[in-house]
């Protein structure tokens, strides 16, 4: 058996990355921050790197945009035990852990008058590719509940309230067959759960049996297992260890999924489709890093205004992932109809995605991208300008690497 | 259930039937036709504080006992005629007694008038073992086990009682434990048992399983280890020191208590008059369901949350054995001992929760056993100026661990199958068999020069070699190979020279001492891809250590220590496990440069006072960090710099009363993490602050004139701790951290723990026999030593013990 494809479970206790030292006095000229009134900003960071035994971070809290030098320790931030990316709903945040470190679904709130943080509900078990499809259903998976059922649960209360079963789809001969471990998706009414075909030793992850990515399509008003779909010479759509999601819904309506091919040395890593209006991929489209990179990976994109927002890594990534976490990641936007790519400038190199969700992301109009770089004392946000330039909007000097930034609603 | 009680049905009788030659060498006595007393009781000063050390000699008999801590003593065997007893404790006057056995043992309360004009160097060199070791220039803290003998205390319980150590457990009787000595823990401290590296008996002889009465004392030492003590430790060491086979005797022990506890020891030594030779027997058998009530959640099936309870532990049954049986000659022209021993041990752990009680486990078992044989030999020459101390070892020591309940439990003990995982503690399962082979060759010479100063010599080898099976677990890639059936192996060698002198008629005493360390490695790991790759790896190193000991007055004195203390990586740290943690033979050792403070004062044997500092710059401390994305590798990284003080007293307030009280403060810190967040934050997960207190009452005529109760209290305190670094700016505004909380929401904390213990001893008049009974955690606390692992509430011990010594 092959140690690296056995092994890329441990995914989930390896997320601790090189952080970023940051200087006080670093001068910063902040870009522009939106008009805040009434609202909470999110910033999850860990404080890496010391170790899988070090996973620990913060979640702090800001009740404008925040520029210049910031810390994310203060009387507001919460010490988490687990901080490994996380994601947000409205004015709910959420994290795959709860604050002591239990692995399952958190729900915090910020409180409007302290603006502290509440923890408001823990499903414990749920895997982090939860699906939050509005303010009172979602799905996910436990895998104690079945590795081939999606547990359906209720946001505002954080209660469980059903499940699907998907036995229907258990496939002969396969030693380990999961659904919605590394990805569950929604569209237009449907859900969309990434079907995994692997090994006992690997657990699912990079341990692919089948030379092709396949998804269960339920109808999300009935609970019930419409069809499936198959995107044949693919592997591992997803990653469900990280607050990353490792999907992205386009303003032209059609779900964008990420094959990073962690687990086949970073050879065919691809983004594919499905389009609005339709249930099954699009197969007249890809984005593949190899026509870019040779040997890079896909964990991050934004697609706005017919262009995708990405990260290349600017060398090739070893098999063996000796330099996936060096600065050597550059981002970039491709032209969807040309396939064209341009490089962001003014910003230098950042670290691989892995668990941010919100590597590249978009608050009030804007587009920003996240840029850990410890050489450069750099750990912050900076916004998309004119002409594919960017600049830095903040700074955080005090708190670690930054695993995600979110506006709450 | 039914398995444990037959086997503790079993063993109990083993016991006896052990014991047997020592209560037939009695009967046999009774039976003759002369009949035997004895004669016992207890000897205090003037101001009636028990006086512990006074040699009590039958003249013209040979038999000559020395009072325990209580000033109590036991003369035994004794044939029925006139004798004198003489009663001698320097700064004390003489006393001889006329003795005349006629048909009932004798009772004595001796009380020994102060002298004037005896002079106090003289007095040092009488005082007990335990003092002397004490006021070694190393360091050193002796804890008395003798004076616990009776009471149902655990060595981790009396540890705790001292000042600068704390004992973590997780859980009840059996659990790991995880010493903290000065800061330093976990690989940082080692183990001896009897002056040899403990690592040969496995968990066989760990802290938490041995029985006070299996002890004479444990020496603490901490920071600098004598020369004697061949180890890599950072930070100091724990020297368990078995009973001194000198004395013919029978020690038995039974203690019972809450959640089905159940404890037996026996030591028991039998040596022939006029003949070399000797035989004996040291065992102990523990058994507990340690199925105690915690507080736990449980998830709520329908909605999926969870909710509390409060519900007995159920997997959680912990059993082990030790028994050692040993022969051997002494006082011949060729050895003043050569010892032979054969050790079993056994040990089977029910594991009922994982690195935290959030989730229960209800069928993974972990068993080990082993039977090791021992050799040592003792000789002094030429006028005891050349003493030569061998010890040798080889044995194999077999681990299985079972984990394969392809699902999981719940906290009320209900068990639901999952396709999921083979394995609870691991989703893949496992059923691994290893076997540690162990070497450990022990030298130490030592050679008194015409001046007085002493030259010490140790040489301490150790090999280690693991093996095993787990068909569950990883294999190579190209060959199919279980990644644990490539045998590892590691050597260790750690030479120790020393001088010890005396200087200044005596008052200051020195002792330097030059260390060498070399080890060397031969394993396979798998490279990224699951490829088999041997690796061959040596290293070496060396350490120095200096300590002082000046003495003040005669009741008082100074300690100063210092020392380049070094740890040497573990084989696991170097050469991984084959699986997902890597192999890093570039690892340095941990080094750390430390500096040991003391003082103590005595006031007229009543009262004493010790306090001691400490301040200690670690460096290339080991940790186990991410690798990459995938793979995680030890490495060099942390820094640690710390100070520390303790001070712990004792007063004597009346004849009968005696209070004792200390604290520990320990401020140590992470530097040089390139991070701001945590540049000198405090050493996380570790006790900063902790105290004792302890009443001792000594009574007698409670139930017969010359019965003795002994009544004590202690009280335990450690400040809360967090389990992840916090922000020096961040950290709780109170004096030293004692009061209050974070300034940020930081809940992930080990809370303050306040514990009250209650006891008494009970000592039946003529009778060697003596209940004890003890009350833990009076007022039920939730109390935990680790993050989210609770700790047994209120438990009830009763503990009885017979002693019968031959002098």
């Amino acid at each position: 058996m092959n140690k690296w494809t056995n092994n890329l479970k441990y995914l989930v206790l390896a997320g601790i990355c090189a952080f970023a030292s940051c200087s006080k006095d670093n001068n910063t000229d902040p870009g522009t921050p939106p008009d805040d009134e009434g609202n909470r900003y999110v910033l999850m960071t860990t404080m890496g790197p010391f170790g899988s035994s070090l996973q620990g971070g913060y979640f702090g809290t800001f009740a404008e945009f925040p520029t210049g030098n910031i810390s994310n320790i203060n009387t507001n931030s919460l010490q988490i035990r687990n901080a490994f990316g996380f994601r947000a709903y409205g004015k709910w945040f959420f994290n795959q852990y709860n604050t002591q470190g239990d692995a399952g679904l958190q729900k915090y709130e910020v409180d409007n008058n302290t603006g502290k943080i509440i923890e408001s509900g823990f499903l414990p078990n749920a895997q982090p590719s939860y699906l939050i499809v509005n303010d009172e259903l979602g799905y996910y998976l436990d895998p104690e509940r079945g590795l081939l059922k999606i547990q359906i649960f209720n946001p505002s209360s954080m209660q469980r309230t059903g499940e699907i079963d998907l036995n229907s789809l258990k496939k002969a001969g396969i030693e380990y067959q999961v659904i919605g471990k590394h990805t569950l998706a929604t569209k237009e009414g449907k859900l969309y759960a990434g079907i995994t075909y692997g090994t006992i030793a690997g657990e699912g992850y990079g341990d692919d049996v089948v030379d092709y990515v396949e998804f269960a399509v339920i109808d999300i008003a009935t609970n019930s297992l419409e069809k499936t779909i198959k995107y044949e010479g693919l592997k591992s759509i997803g990653w469900g260890s990280s607050g990353n999601k490792m999907w992205t819904l386009g303003d032209d309506g059609a779900l964008y999924f990420y094959a990073t091919d962690l687990g086949n040395a970073f050879t065919n890593s691809s983004i594919i489709r499905i389009k609005q209006g339709e249930t099954d991929f699009d197969r007249n489209w890809i984005i593949r890093a190899k026509d870019y990179s040779e040997k890079s990976t896909f964990a991050t994109a934004l697609v706005k205004n017919g262009k995708l927002y990405t990260e290349f890594a600017s060398e090739p990534l070893a098999a063996d992932f000796s330099n996936l976490q060096q600065l050597i990641w550059d981002y970039y936007v491709i032209d969807m109809n040309t396939k064209e790519r341009t490089k962001i400038s003014g910003m230098p190199k950042a670290f691989y995605a892995w668990g941010s969700n919100d590597a590249i992301t978009e608050i009030d109009g804007k587009i920003y991208f996240w840029v850990s770089n410890a050489t450069e004392k750099v750990e912050g946000y900076y916004e998309l300008k004119d002409n594919n330039t960017a600049q830095q909007v903040f700074n955080v000097t005090d708190g670690g690497m930054i695993w995600g930034f979110v506006k709450l609603q | 259930m039914f398995g444990s009680q037959l086997v503790q049905l079993l063993f109990l009788p083993c016991l006896i039937s052990c014991a047997m030659p020592i209560l037939a060498q009695k009967k046999t006595l009774e039976k003759a036709p002369q009949r035997f007393y004895t004669c016992l009781g207890t000897i205090k000063d003037a101001q009636g504080t028990p006086l512990q050390g006074t040699t009590v000699q039958l003249l013209k008999t040979g038999k000559k006992v020395m009072s325990n801590d209580s000033g109590f003593f036991r003369i035994s065997d004794i044939p029925a005629t006139s004798y004198q007893l003489q009663v001698t404790h320097l700064g004390h006057q003489p006393q001889t007694i006329p003795l005349n056995f006629k048909g009932e043992d004798i009772w004595l309360n001796i009380v020994l008038e102060d002298s004037n004009g005896q002079l106090m160097e003289v007095s040092i060199t009488e005082k007990s073992k335990n003092r002397q070791l004490a006021e070694h220039p190393v360091l050193t803290q002796v804890v008395n086990t003798r004076t616990v003998y009776e009471q149902p205390t655990t060595l981790i319980e009396l540890l705790n009682r001292s000042a600068g150590v704390r004992v973590r457990q997780t859980g009840g009787l059996g659990a790991p434990s995880n010493l903290m000595i000065n800061g330093f823990q976990n690989r940082s401290i080692r183990y001896f048992k009897d002056g040899i590296p403990m690592d040969y008996l496995g968990g066989g002889f760990d802290i938490s399983l041995v029985p006070v009465n299996m002890l004479e004392r444990v020496e603490v030492y901490k920071g600098v280890l004598p020369p004697a003590l061949g180890a890599d430790a950072l930070g100091g060491a724990l020297n368990l020191v078995t009973k001194e086979t000198t004395v013919e005797q029978l020690n038995a022990a039974y203690e019972i208590g809450s959640f089905n506890t159940h404890r037996a020891s026996i030591n028991v030594l039998h040596k022939k008059e006029d003949t070399p030779y000797f035989v004996g027997l040291d065992a102990f058998y523990n058994y507990s369901d340690n199925d105690y009530k915690a507080d736990l959640k449980v998830v709520n099936p329908t909605t999926g949350n969870l909710y509390d309870i409060r519900a007995p532990l159920f997997h959680n049954r912990f059993k082990n054995y030790y028994a050692e049986v040993y022969a051997g000659i002494h006082d011949t022209k060729w050895a003043d001992e050569l010892r032979f021993g054969l050790t079993a041990f056994g040990l089977d752990r029910q594991i009922n929760y994982g690195a935290s009680m959030s989730q229960a486990i209800g069928a993974a078992t972990n068993h080990q056993d082993a039977l090791i044989p021992t050799v040592r030999y003792r000789k002094a020459f030429l006028n005891n100026r050349i003493t030569i101390d061998q010890f040798v070892t080889a044995n194999t020591l077999y681990v299985n661990q079972v984990d394969t309940a392809k699902g999981q439990y719940n906290w009320l003990g209900e068990f639901t199958p999952s396709d999921s995982r083979l394995g609870e503690l691991v989703t893949r399962g496992s059923l691994a068999k290893l076997n540690y082979n162990y070497y450990t060759s022990r030298t130490h010479l030592s050679y008194t020069l015409d001046n007085g100063h002493r030259l010490d010599l140790n040489i301490v080898f150790t090999g280690f070699s693991r093996k095993g099976n787990d068909p569950f677990g990883q294999r190579f890639a190209e060959t199919g190979v279980d990644v644990l059936a490539r045998k590892a192996t590691y050597n260790k060698q750690i030479y120790g020279l020393g001088i010890t002198s005396k200087l200044l008629q005596g008052r200051l005493s020195n002792q330097l001492m030059l260390k060498y360390y070399r080890y060397g490695t031969h394993a396979t790991d798998a490279d990224y891809q699951g490829f088999e790759i041997t690796h061959n790896n040596r290293n070496s190193s060396f350490g120095v250590a200096e300590a002082i000991k000046w003495d003040v007055s005669s009741n008082s004195y100074l300690r100063l220590s210092a020392e380049t203390a070094l740890r040497l990586p573990e084989q696991d740290e170097l050469f991984g496990d084959g699986d997902r943690k890597l192999s890093n033979f570039a690892l340095k050792p941990e080094r750390s440069l430390n500096f040991n403070l003391g003082f103590r004062r005595s006031f007229h044997q009543k009262h004493a006072l010790e306090i001691n500092s400490f301040y200690r710059i670690t460096r290339d401390m080991i940790l186990q960090l991410p690798y990459n994305f995938l793979f995680s590798q030890s490495q060099n990284i942390d820094h640690v710099q710390g100070i520390g003080l303790e001070a712990d007293a004792e007063v004597s307030f009346f004849h009968w009363l005696k209070a004792a009280g200390n604290f520990t403060y320990q401020d140590q810190r992470i530097y040089n993490t390139n991070n701001p967040s945590m540049e000198h934050a405090r050493l996380r997960n570790t006790p900063f602050f902790f105290a004792n207190a302890s009443l001792n009452a000594f009574l007698k005529r409670i139930l017969n004139p010359e019965d003795h109760l002994q009544v004590y209290w202690h009280y335990l305190f450690v400040r809360q701790y967090y389990l992840d670094a916090l922000p020096k700016d961040q950290e709780p505004d109170g004096f030293l951290g004692l009061w209050g909380n974070a300034k940020i929401d930081a809940q992930n904390v080990i809370p303050d723990q306040r514990m009250h213990t209650l006891g008494f001893t009970y000592a039946p008049a003529y009778h060697a026999l003596r209940i004890g009974m003890q009350v833990k955690n009076i007022f039920d606390k939730a109390v935990f030593d680790n993050f989210r692992i609770q700790n047994p509430g209120r438990s009830i011990f009763l503990k009885l013990t017979y002693s019968l010594n031959n002098k």
